[in-house]
């Protein structure tokens, strides 16, 4: 795997390659719309894709079974997270909170188009117990999972098959990368 | 009611909510609880679970049509320090905690729990 591949040529553009490595994919996304109609950021946000291609496509590539087509019904489910009345599990849990919801959506559509080349990648969602949303993906090799919390806040988490952790991470993109291709040993 | 002992042993009970669901299917087509379910929130002294020995399923969940049961041996959170304390309230003398649950074990409890 080359890390390269993702880096624009030219020293401006090598320099936003850079920094797109060191910043989550959605703080990346949320700058690129400040400036966007700008062409060096929609020659990045294809060097993103196509970083994230070269993750996923270590196996088959086949992008028939993309999460996007799975998208609208888990985005139906979060929706659904709304009717939750306080202790819908018996033990007191409580309602889920509207920005944790608006925040799963966000994150689902990020979901669908960075792991769009991924393979055989399941996607669930749950509501949790203090309000938030829970997204899980899992693959043969690795779990992930994404809590995003009632005040939007998202914690990763990744685990190997036998539910032992991996880390914890503070960035989707290097939680996704990791997920892709799990580290072998871990110091965190 | 002299409190129980809980041991290795012991088999614990955790309801499941049925919708939405709190479980996914894995490929091979078991049925598998979300870790969420057994996650602390805070404010929570552990994590509430019934001792199987003191109770039944049909006490244990009232309606079986909304809520379903993962059952948990104790070995599980006994062997990774979590203590696991006998705590009975009232209309529930088999209720229990399971203390110290972080997210990382609540996975590890998911991924060796039994649905019903």
């Amino acid at each position: 795997m080359t890390m390269r591949k993702a880096i624009p040529r030219g020293e401006k553009g090598a320099v936003q390659g850079i920094k797109m490595w060191l910043m989550d994919a959605d703080e990346f996304v949320r700058n690129e719309r400040t400036s966007r109609k700008n062409a060096r950021g929609i020659n990045n946000k294809f060097a993103l894709f196509e970083s994230l291609e070269t993750l996923a496509t270590k196996s088959v590539r086949k992008p028939a079974m993309g999460l996007g087509l799975v998208v609208p019904k888990l985005l139906t489910q979060v929706n659904s997270f709304k009717d939750l009345a306080y202790d819908w599990d018996t033990y007191g849990a409580l309602p889920i909170a509207e920005g944790a919801i608006a925040q799963a959506r966000q994150l689902l559509n990020a979901l669908s188009l960075q792991l769009v080349y991924a393979p055989a990648v399941s996607v669930h969602v749950f509501p949790m117990r203090d309000g938030g949303v829970q997204v899980e993906l899992d693959r043969d090799s690795a779990s992930m999972e994404i809590e995003v919390h009632p005040n939007g806040s998202q914690d990763y988490l990744l685990f190997n098959p036998d539910g032992s952790i991996i880390g914890t991470y503070p960035s989707l993109f290097v939680a996704l990368r990791h997920f892709i291709d799990p580290p072998q040993q871990v110091a965190l | 009611m002299p409190l129980h002992q809980i041991t290795p042993e012991d088999e614990l009970l955790r309801r499941i909510i049925l919708q939405p669901q709190f479980f996914k299917i894995t490929p091979d087509g078991v049925r598998r609880p979300t870790s969420a379910a057994f996650k602390m929130r805070s404010g929570e002294d552990g994590l509430s679970v019934d001792i199987l020995g003191l109770t039944t399923l049909e006490q244990a969940i009232a309606n079986r049509s909304t809520h379903t049961g993962a059952i948990l041996s104790a070995k599980v959170p006994l062997d990774n320090r979590c203590p696991c304390v006998h705590d009975p309230v009232a209309g529930n003398p088999a209720h229990a905690l399971i203390k110290n649950v972080t997210p990382a074990l609540a996975k590890l409890f998911a991924i060796n729990a039994r649905l019903l």
